[in-house]
């Protein structure tokens, strides 16, 4: 790739990003007006963006252009969120905001009852049954010659979550002149937990890091790129 | 001196005592001491031991002309007179000498001359009827009496001299007073009877003038007139000359008068007294009054009235002799406090009635200790309750007024609290002044730190950039996981052409990792001639998934990649459930708004589960939580694949999803590492493998640094010992 062959848009975004990449980068040194021109830039441009989508794709797409586009059946269909819609225009009035509230609840319980429906029928119960054939021989999952280690790792599983949910029991027994202690066994246990919670922390810390690593090399690569697209 | 022994209980009392601590009752009563026992008859229960040297002489003359007179009727008459004076206790009040007279014919009164033989008991409430002295003559009752002139009576043989207080009075109670009915008019006097002396003679006009002064027409009203006449002519036979008459005291006063003793004694009260009169114990002491003198009573401040009765009242009925004079009038005075220690006179006791002596309290219903009185206790002296001891005093409490009491409204301030003020004013006062903001020591060991691992990091991912070679291998066979061999498969095995939807959730400041873990991916999607439906539920996604149709055409050469891009999904989770159940509703038209639906592969597409392939790209684990939970249901139907292309730092709260039985996600490509593994099962080199000697390089330079720093800080540990905290023994 050579600067001939790029387009003016293409080379004018390439200047912008290398400025913009460099203005980030600045925040080594410190907080500085160039790290916050770059924020400000970004937070700008991606509310720009979303607000340009929500109206070319959700309202026109989705309402104005549906209705005239198939006017009959798709009009009232489409007139009660409309309506709604509309209605939830009149919470920006202090003194006629109520009116917006019945709107307003139904969708917050709408979507509450959308979370709790997929919480419940898509991750608990699933997850509970995946958790009771960690020791089932017969689901599948155990390959062949390793039921021993699949057992040894549903085992190590079974540990580290008990001991993990023991690490957060905070309950202690009233004592008459005296601070308050978790009985030793719960200690004990909690202790092996905290190593569990430990090596999860770490887990997490690297998959951030190796993300953060990845977006880095990735601006990097840029920032190098360009810099041989100007010299060469 | 001896204890005194209560009439009407029966309980001892210290002899002093004018009532007695049980009942109340009192204790000498107010008698003329009985001549009868002079005579040697049987003495008067309590009646004093020497009475001749109280009784004045006149009196005692009296009695001993009477006693000669009637020897037979004395009984009867001291009885009768014991009566009287039981009814004047009862009542309260010793009533004039024809207060009574009058007042004493109650409702089923017995006249003596009826000589009734009930018992005791039934005279309970009745009172002797005695009749009514007879009414004078209408004219002499309406002649205005002259005090001042007086009027000459009448001279009786035997009359006693008039005196200048001793007068007889007859106080007639007012109407409303009297609660008894009107006496019964009395006999007409025998005709046998001897002659009215001249004292009785002089009595009886004396009263009769009085009777004339005392204007009371509602006692006239009360009192009929005939028993007034009645009354009258009682007295008119026992009319002596006419005595000047002093100003008329109260009604309700007790005016004392003087008894004259009549020469004789009517029939109907020589008859037999129809009460039996039980001797009172000689130990009750009994005030005697002596002749001429007036009995000693509540009021001892009241004047006595001059005793003087004619010598010659010889014919003075016992009874009439017994009676004890009228009291002077004199105001009421508050209550006073009987003095303590006073010994009021002996009284002779009196000789309670049948009737009377079965309303004497029985022993065991009478109080066994003695009334606790207080020793001050009041003795009111106005009022209904006059006589009373321990009742509430007639003076309100508010005549007793006192300045109430003034409280400080000072603030009482206490040493340490006006410490405390002190320090909160200096505290408050330093508010508002600007402090030194102090200087940061440590900022330049931190920041030439920081830039020291930056130049270390940007150069471990610069040198392999600079030096453009492959140091480090890609994954092999035997790092390959099952969910990144599971994706290659799913994706290898989609028929040409088939409509593939591809969810860009991601943040544009991620995109580097995505698109270098999704590359291969979409590159080999592009390949088979899949068609790509991209949506988004974030606003940023759909050109997000434009610059990567973009990146692949241009690697391509050409822009051979089938793509519609249907945009945003709003509604977050609430969009996802509508879009699993109706895309087309959903999703109408696509970003250059037309109608993508109906033309090419995606003509066959009504449900999520139509399409050959689902396939979120995101870096936030609820995002794919939200796929997973609201559009995999759905794709159940037909087995549709869910494919999960996410971030390392999502893969852990991702993977149970995948691992889980039975398996929610199908396959899962995660992080950079995971898409080198990709690009190396599938031999297919793309961004991965050019960050991957760069991403080796880093993930070594921060390897090092750790463990570095790691042994830095334990070494300075060592050397150096310090304090530990409560919070450092926990992660």
């Amino acid at each position: 790739m050579t600067l001939s062959s790029l387009s003016l848009p293409d080379l004018v975004g390439i200047c912008l990003g290398f400025i913009l990449t460099i203005f980030v980068f600045s925040y080594l040194v410190g907080d500085n007006p160039f790290f916050r021109f770059a924020v400000h830039v970004f937070i700008g441009m991606a509310a720009g963006f979303a607000a340009a989508m929500v109206i070319t794709n959700v309202i026109w797409n989705q309402l104005i252009a549906l209705i005239l586009k198939t006017p009959g059946s798709s009009f009232y269909l489409i007139l009660p969120p409309m309506l709604a819609g509309v209605v939830l225009l009149i919470k920006l009035f202090p003194q006629v905001t109520r009116f917006g509230n019945p709107i307003m609840a139904y969708l917050v319980g709408a979507g509450a009852a959308t979370a709790i429906g997929g919480a419940t029928l898509g991750t608990i119960f699933p997850q509970i049954g995946a958790t009771t054939s960690l020791f089932s021989l017969s689901s599948g999952q155990a390959g062949a010659g390793s039921s021993l280690a699949f057992l040894v790792r549903g085992g190590i599983i079974l540990v580290g979550t008990v001991t993990t949910l023991l690490y957060f029991q905070f309950g202690v027994k009233a004592a008459p002149d005296q601070a308050g202690k978790r009985p030793e066994w719960i200690e004990r246990l909690g202790w092996i937990g905290m190593i569990f919670i430990a090596i999860t922390f770490g887990a997490l810390f690297a998959g951030v890091y190796s993300a953060a690593l990845t977006a880095l090399i990735e601006r990097i690569q840029f920032l190098f790129n360009t810099l041989l697209l100007f010299i060469r | 001196m001896d204890d005194v022994r209560c009439p009407m209980c029966g309980k001892t009392n210290p002899a002093g005592a004018e009532t007695c601590q049980y009942c109340q009752a009192r204790l000498k009563p107010l008698v003329i001491s009985n001549p009868n026992e002079e005579a040697g008859k049987a003495p008067i229960p309590g009646a004093d031991a020497n009475p001749e040297d109280s009784v004045p002489d006149w009196l005692r003359a009296l009695r001993n002309d009477n006693d000669a007179s009637q020897p037979g009727s004395d009984a009867e008459e001291e009885s009768l007179f014991s009566e009287e004076e039981a009814n004047s206790r009862i009542s309260g009040t010793s009533g004039s000498e024809y207060d009574w007279l009058r007042g004493i014919n109650m409702p089923g009164t017995v006249t003596p001359d009826a000589q009734d033989q009930r018992p005791a008991w039934e005279f309970t409430q009745e009172v002797p009827s005695i009749p009514e002295v007879p009414s004078q003559p209408e004219a002499s009752e309406n002649e205005p009496l002259d005090a001042s002139s007086g009027h000459a009576q009448e001279s009786q043989p035997g009359a006693p001299e008039e005196d200048q207080a001793g007068q007889f009075t007859f106080e007639q109670p007012p109407a409303d007073e009297t609660p008894f009915k009107p006496v019964e008019p009395a006999p007409e006097p025998a005709e046998g009877a001897e002659a009215e002396p001249d004292w009785l003679q002089r009595i009886r006009e004396r009263q009769r003038l009085d009777q004339e002064e005392v204007q009371a027409p509602e006692q006239a009203a009360a009192i009929p007139e005939e028993p007034a006449a009645t009354l009258d002519e009682w007295l008119a036979s026992l009319r002596t000359e006419p005595k000047q008459e002093p100003p008329h005291p109260e009604p309700a006063d007790l005016a004392p008068t003087e008894e004259p003793q009549p020469e004789e004694t009517p029939d109907w009260l020589s008859g037999p007294s129809p009460f039996d009169i039980p001797e009172i114990p000689a130990e009750t002491p009994v005030e005697t009054i002596p002749a001429g003198e007036t009995p000693v009573s509540v009021h001892p401040e009241e004047p006595e009235l001059p005793s003087e009765i004619p010598a010659d009242l010889n014919n003075i009925p016992d009874w009439l002799s017994t009676v004890a004079p009228q009291e002077t009038s004199a105001p009421i005075e508050s209550s006073t406090t009987p003095e303590a220690g006073s010994q009021p006179e002996d009284i002779a006791p009196a000789e309670l009635p049948g009737w009377l002596n079965s309303m004497r309290p029985v022993e065991s219903v009478t109080p066994a200790t003695p009334v606790d009185s207080a020793p001050d206790s009041l003795v009111e002296s106005a009022g209904p309750l006059a006589g009373l001891a321990g009742v509430l005093g007639a003076e309100s409490e508010i005549t007793r007024f006192r300045k109430p009491p003034v409280h400080s409204v000072k603030l009482q301030v206490s040493e340490n609290q006006q410490l405390n003020m002190r320090l909160l004013e200096d505290i408050l006062a330093t508010e508002g002044e600007a402090k030194p903001v102090p200087k940061r020591t440590s900022l330049p060991s931190l920041a030439i730190l920081r830039l020291l691992i930056a130049a270390i990091l940007v150069f471990a991912i610069l040198a392999p950039m600079w030096f453009n070679g492959q140091f480090l291998a890609m994954p092999g066979p035997a790092r390959i996981s099952s969910n990144i061999t599971d994706a290659s498969y799913l994706i290898g095995t989609l028929p040409a052409g088939a409509p593939v939807l591809i969810a860009f959730d991601y943040e544009p400041g991620i995109a580097g990792e995505i698109e270098a873990t999704s590359s291969a991916m979409i590159a080999q999607l592009a390949e088979r001639g899949a068609f790509l439906t991209i949506v988004s539920t974030t606003p940023t996604g759909p050109l997000l998934g434009e610059r990567l149709v973009q990146n692949l055409n241009q690697r391509a050469g050409s822009a051979t990649t089938r793509y519609a891009n249907f945009g945003y999904i709003p509604g977050g989770a609430s969009g996802l459930l509508a879009l699993a159940e109706n895309p087309r509703l959903v999703l109408p038209y696509d970003l250059r708004s037309q109608d993508a639906w109906n033309s090419g592969p995606l003509m066959q597409v009504n449900h999520l589960a139509d399409f050959a392939l689902v396939m979120v790209l995101t870096e936030k684990p609820e995002t794919a939580r939200s796929w997973i939970e609201q559009v995999q249901p759905f794709l159940q139907a037909k087995k549709t694949p869910l494919v999960l292309v996410t971030s390392a730092q999502a893969e852990p709260m991702v993977r149970p999803y995948y691992e889980g039985n039975p398996r929610q996600v199908s396959g899962m490509v995660a992080g950079l590492a995971g898409g080198a593994t990709y690009e190396s099962l599938t031999g297919r080199p793309s961004t991965a493998r050019t960050y991957w000697d760069s991403f080796g390089a880093g993930l070594l330079a921060a390897e090092i640094l750790i463990l570095f720093g790691g042994i830095t800080y334990i070494a300075i540990a060592l050397v150096s010992p310090r304090k530990k905290t409560e919070g450092e023994g926990a992660l």
